[in-house]
């Protein structure tokens, strides 16, 4: 029984490790690295509405309560400043494989001028949303973004 | 103005160079704008409004570090294990419950900000400033529903009617 219980654990601790977001693991590789600089904030830490609440809202009234349909768990960001080109590019090549790995659907493209760009993706699954966002400004600075919603079902 | 429409032919077939699109552009903007092009002026006006995007300004925050005394050396590192140790010890006995992560965590360059007060001001403004740039980089397709509104094929024609109208009425008078 013993012998059982503990396969079922090992067996367990290799598909949580397995299954783990490529994402999250690329947060985790660069986020103590000298060219970047790692920011986390907690959800509920001061958080005010966002673009998708507001489009939501469709109001521009002040001083008023509104519970959105979904509460942010966290979000966190990766800012690379580096002039390094090629380093720039296997980043952003590491990010796009990331992204397509996870299955994150591209929401949106904008170039704006010769190689600043954002590019935003979303993944839905049951109860969680998340929404990617990554912004190039083409002189060594390149932000990804990356927040986390439980959804309230209605 | 054949070169003009020539040129508007080819930037909605999306065959347009970018110097002819840089020339649309130019013509656009300046105060020649022939009538029958005038429709095409808000939908270059978007793209005059295009800014640079700038990423955010990364602010370090220095710290001075002192080199401690010997014995302060030895001591301190040490009164703070043992400290640590019974700090767990006590806490793992009268709370069970996993430790919550911090509210904000800040690394710059490799390097963590502790105080947690720099820490939420930095991680509030770069998440603010992340927030302006995506949201200027929306504001093109919100110019574009407008104008895409004020575009409604019922509408002009109900005006031009309209103006049809008034102009028979006059000159019936």
């Amino acid at each position: 029984m013993k012998k059982l219980f503990s396969i079922m654990l090992i067996t367990l601790a290799f598909s949580a490790a397995a299954s783990a977001q490529q994402i999250e693991k690329l947060f985790d590789k660069y986020m103590e690295d000298e060219r970047f600089n790692y920011i986390y904030k907690k959800g509920s830490a001061g958080s005010i509405l966002n673009r998708t609440d507001m489009e939501n809202l469709k109001t521009d009234a002040f001083n008023i309560h509104f519970k959105s349909d979904r509460n942010k768990e966290n979000e966190k960001m990766l800012i690379l400043n580096s002039s390094n080109e090629s380093f720039q590019k296997s980043f952003l090549a590491e990010v796009d494989k990331a992204l397509e790995t996870d299955k994150f659907e591209n929401t949106s493209y904008v170039r704006n001028g010769k190689s600043n760009r954002v590019s935003e993706y979303v993944r839905k699954s049951s109860g969680t949303l998340e929404e990617v966002q990554v912004i190039e400004n083409g002189s060594g600075n390149i932000v990804l973004k990356w927040e986390i919603y439980t959804v309230n079902n209605k | 103005m054949n070169g003009i429409d020539n040129l508007l032919e080819k930037y909605f077939n999306g065959v347009s160079s970018t110097e002819e699109e840089k020339r649309l552009k130019n013509y656009f903007k300046g105060a020649g704008v022939l009538p029958e092009h005038e429709v095409y002026r808000p939908l270059f006006a978007v793209f005059n409004n295009e800014r640079q995007i700038k990423a955010p300004v990364m602010i370090f925050p220095y710290k001075k570090i002192k080199r401690p005394a010997f014995t302060r050396r030895i001591i301190i590192p040490a009164a703070g294990a043992a400290a640590v140790v019974l700090l767990a010890i006590t806490l793992s006995t009268l709370n069970r419950r996993c430790p919550q992560p911090a509210e904000y965590v800040v690394i710059v360059n490799g390097k963590q900000v502790v105080n947690p007060y720099k820490a939420r001001q930095y991680a509030e403004s770069m998440f603010w400033e992340a927030e302006k740039i995506v949201e200027r980089s929306h504001q093109p397709f919100r110019e574009a529903a407008d104008m895409k509104k004020n575009l409604n094929a019922e509408k002009i024609l109900r005006e031009t009617e309209q103006k049809i109208e008034y102009i028979k009425t006059n000159h019936a008078q």
